[in-house]
């Protein structure tokens, strides 16, 4: 495959003999040839233009891409290298992912398994080593290998956790019956909001789901986008407002004034944390005409909690 | 911050039709990503999918490195106050006004005190002029004649010494430091830099002297000393000119002492020959009990400049002079006092060494000249350093000779750590076996270890 490869991709020679002397390839017991054959393999993988190929091959880590390829094939040298350099750093990382040392040296020692390759393929071992494309530094792969296998992990765990755990951890759950909040149909919304999401730039959906859905810190997503946190607070609030201004627009043409479409988004019901069916239901003749509006509803709703509390 | 409604919330977290089935980027690209080294285009299709995969910006999440948070950019505006031309601008108009009311508010029998001392500064011995001046001497004099004479009467207006070409421009080997000047040797006048060039100058004239700087202590009561004195000996200027270098041997006749041996112990090729190299003499006064002002030379054209600059200030230039040539001269003389008490034959064993046509020399006190000193083969040696017995000599090939035993034996330094290209510009002995050396192509290394190991540093 290398060889085909080496042949579709053309490679500057004296930058790739520049990069190859740069790897100590040949110490990792790595020819040019084969060392050829990986790099224009990652740009195959990676690129789709000539332009891109040439910007990735002036960025790769050469160095660590021969490091790590040197370990893949199974060289002494570069062994004895990477656990020099990475074994610390490697425990470090799973430390700093998992917070536990127990767990973070039962992460490690997995990967380790996984980087030194027990499994057997055509009676050519494995190894996780040689998914590494050299774009960014090995031991920042290292570390986004780890924090991958704690994710799934962690995920896989949890589904396991028996019902009694997470009464016991306090989580409660929504019975069944009458107290489930009416479905009200809310295509309209949905599709508004979707298309208020899909003007959204990819950055602007990340940040938006970064700090709304999984509450990361403004901080933890600047350091991310290497940005300064204030920039992130500026944003955040800003598509805030871009988005409900988008579906207000969107509702809008689908018909509805504007009073109606900030009262259809403002009496999501799933934004009320009472229970609308008991003053929708007692909404007499007189009512009706409030609950039109969400202001009505919230002022039924709270007449309704009013009512339903113990007259001394 | 605001709160999003619900619906958002939720049709956020639904999978996008767009990327439901989409493969997860795999560990390299979240890496490069995390990393910030990915092309715009992947980028933004990396951060598509991270806008609607929780589990591939949970993996990043964790992924980032703690370092990045130093990386952060953060840009505020400038405020005026900020750029440092005003902040300097501003402390130099302060200092500026208070000398100038000081000036004002001083009687006018204080004000003329620079044409009081002029009286009072006797002039130097005449210099014999070298028998054989040498080729760049020459061309230097023949170059800069009219600026020449114009500090000669500069100088002369301020009380000193005319300068003689000859001796301005004499190389010294000894302790402190050389400056290349259209291809010879100028050695610095402490004299009429800047006070903070002056003071750094000062530390490291006391520091290359004999690489003993006087303990913090003696240090302090040298330059209280000083400072008590210097408002009387207004015709102590001029009187670093005397710090010259340790003699070669006691019993030598005291050599004539040249007008600008700022006695370095590092000295460049390139350099006139000829002429007696300055050493202390015996006779001469040591400069902390001075009671007469010698004045040997006079500031040149350069110098001159630097007062100007100096002029900013609040200090007068002599008295600047003054303050930092004794605590100069206080240091030298510390760092002699040093010397002597932890080695009796300090003076016996300090020679004087000076570069020539590319080439060691070695300074005879019996004979009053210098001979060549055999180093190495075909190296052409550009600096030398001494301290003590020991003697270091870069050339301009990247060569470094290394000697313990006052020459008699050389030692190559042999390293890979700087480019054969480069030529030695630079070159401090700090201590036993220790020195530190600039090269030509701005990289400083130094070791600690007799040439064995190199660090580099900035």
């Amino acid at each position: 495959m290398g060889v085909t490869l080496a042949k579709t991709i053309s490679l500057d020679e004296k930058l790739f003999a520049q990069k190859y002397a740069e790897s100590h390839g040949a110490d990792y017991g790595l020819s040019a040839a084969q060392f050829r054959a990986i790099v224009t393999g990652i740009a195959e993988k990676y690129c789709s233009d000539a332009k891109e190929r040439d910007a990735l091959f002036r960025s790769l880590r050469y160095e660590e891409l021969a490091l790590a390829r040197g370990c893949a094939a199974g060289n002494e040298r570069a062994w004895t290298e990477f656990l020099n350099r990475y074994r610390g750093k490697l425990y470090e990382s799973a430390r700093s992912i998992t917070r536990d040392d127990g767990s973070a040296r039962e992460l490690a020692d997995g990967i380790y398994a996984e980087l030194y390759g027990t499994e057997l393929r055509d009676g050519v071992r494995r190894t996780k080593l040689e998914h590494y494309s050299g774009r960014g530094s090995l031991e920042g792969w290292l570390r986004t290998v780890l924090a991958q296998e704690w994710v799934n992990r962690y995920r896989k765990v949890k589904r396991e956790v028996s019902i009694e755990e997470q009464e016991e951890a306090g989580v409660q759950f929504a019975a069944n019956g009458e107290s489930t909040p009416v479905q009200i149909d809310h295509a309209q919304l949905a599709v508004a909001t979707d298309a208020a999401l899909a003007e959204l730039s990819s950055e602007e959906r990340y940040i938006l789901a970064s700090y709304h859905l999984d509450g990361r810190k403004l901080a933890d997503i600047a350091k991310t986008l290497g940005v300064h946190e204030s920039t992130i607070s500026r944003k955040v609030e800003k598509i805030a407002g871009q988005v409900r201004t988008g579906i207000l627009k969107h509702l809008q043409k689908g018909g509805m004034s504007r009073r109606q479409a900030e009262e259809a988004l403002e009496t999501d019901v799933r934004d009320v944390q009472i229970d609308v069916r008991t003053p929708l239901a007692q909404a007499g003749p007189e009512n009706l005409s409030d609950t039109i509006s969400g202001r009505g509803l919230q002022a039924g709703a709270a007449r309704a909690f009013r009512e339903s509390e113990p007259k001394q | 911050m605001s709160n999003l409604p619900h619906i958002v919330r939720q049709r956020l977290a639904a999978p996008s039709s767009g990327n439901a089935g989409a493969d997860h980027p795999d560990a390299d690209l979240l890496n490069a990503f995390a990393e910030r080294r990915l092309a715009a285009p992947e980028r933004e299709r990396v951060l598509a999918h991270l806008g609607t995969c929780a589990h591939c910006r949970e993996i990043v999440a964790l992924a980032t490195p703690e370092e990045a948070a130093t990386q952060a950019v953060f840009t505020p505006g400038r405020s005026w106050w900020s750029i440092r031309s005003y902040q300097y601008g501003a402390i130099a108009a302060a200092l500026a006004l208070v000398a100038a009311g000081l000036v004002l508010l001083r009687p006018a029998n204080e004000r003329s005190f620079v044409s009081n001392n002029v009286a009072k500064v006797e002039q130097p011995p005449a210099m014999p002029k070298p028998s054989t001046p040498s080729a760049d001497t020459d061309a230097y004099s023949a170059a800069e004649p009219a600026k020449q004479r114009e500090a000669e009467q500069k100088n002369e207006a301020r009380g000193f010494a005319p300068l003689k070409k000859d001796e301005s421009r004499t190389q010294v080997g000894g302790v402190g430091g050389g400056r290349a000047f259209g291809g010879a040797i100028v050695v610095q006048q402490p004299t009429a830099q800047p006070p903070k060039e002056l003071d750094k100058l000062a530390d490291n004239y006391g520091f290359q002297a004999g690489n003993l700087k006087a303990r913090p202590q003696e240090k302090s009561e040298n330059l209280n000393r000083a400072d008590t004195r210097r408002d009387q000996e207004t015709a102590q200027v001029g009187s670093a000119d005397l710090m010259t270098l340790p003699l070669a041997s006691k019993a030598a006749p005291p050599p004539p002492v040249p007008a600008a041996n700022a006695a370095p112990a590092v000295a460049h090729s390139g350099a006139p020959t000829g002429g007696t190299p300055p050493t202390r003499s015996a006779g001469m006064k040591d400069l902390s009990t001075a009671e007469t002002v010698e004045v040997t030379s006079a500031g040149t054209a350069e110098a001159q400049s630097n007062v100007a600059t100096g002029a900013l200030l609040a200090e007068t230039p002599a008295k600047r002079r003054a303050r930092a040539l004794s605590t100069a001269a206080a240091k030298d003389e510390q760092a002699k006092q040093n010397a002597l008490a932890n080695d009796a034959n300090y003076n016996a064993r300090t020679v004087l060494w000076r570069i020539s046509s590319g080439r060691l020399q070695q300074f005879d006190a019996s004979r009053n000249a210098y001979d060549d000193v055999a180093v190495s083969g075909t190296s052409r040696l550009s600096i030398v350093g001494s301290l003590g017995t020991e003697v270091w000599v870069g050339g301009t090939d990247g060569t470094l000779y290394y000697s313990n035993d006052q020459g008699a034996h050389w030692i190559p330094v042999r390293t890979g750590a700087w480019s054969k290209d480069a030529t030695f510009v630079g070159l401090t002995p700090t201590a036993l076996r220790s020195v530190e050396v600039h090269l030509s192509n701005g990289e400083r290394w130094r070791s600690a270890d007799g040439g064995a190991s190199w660090s580099k540093y900035q």
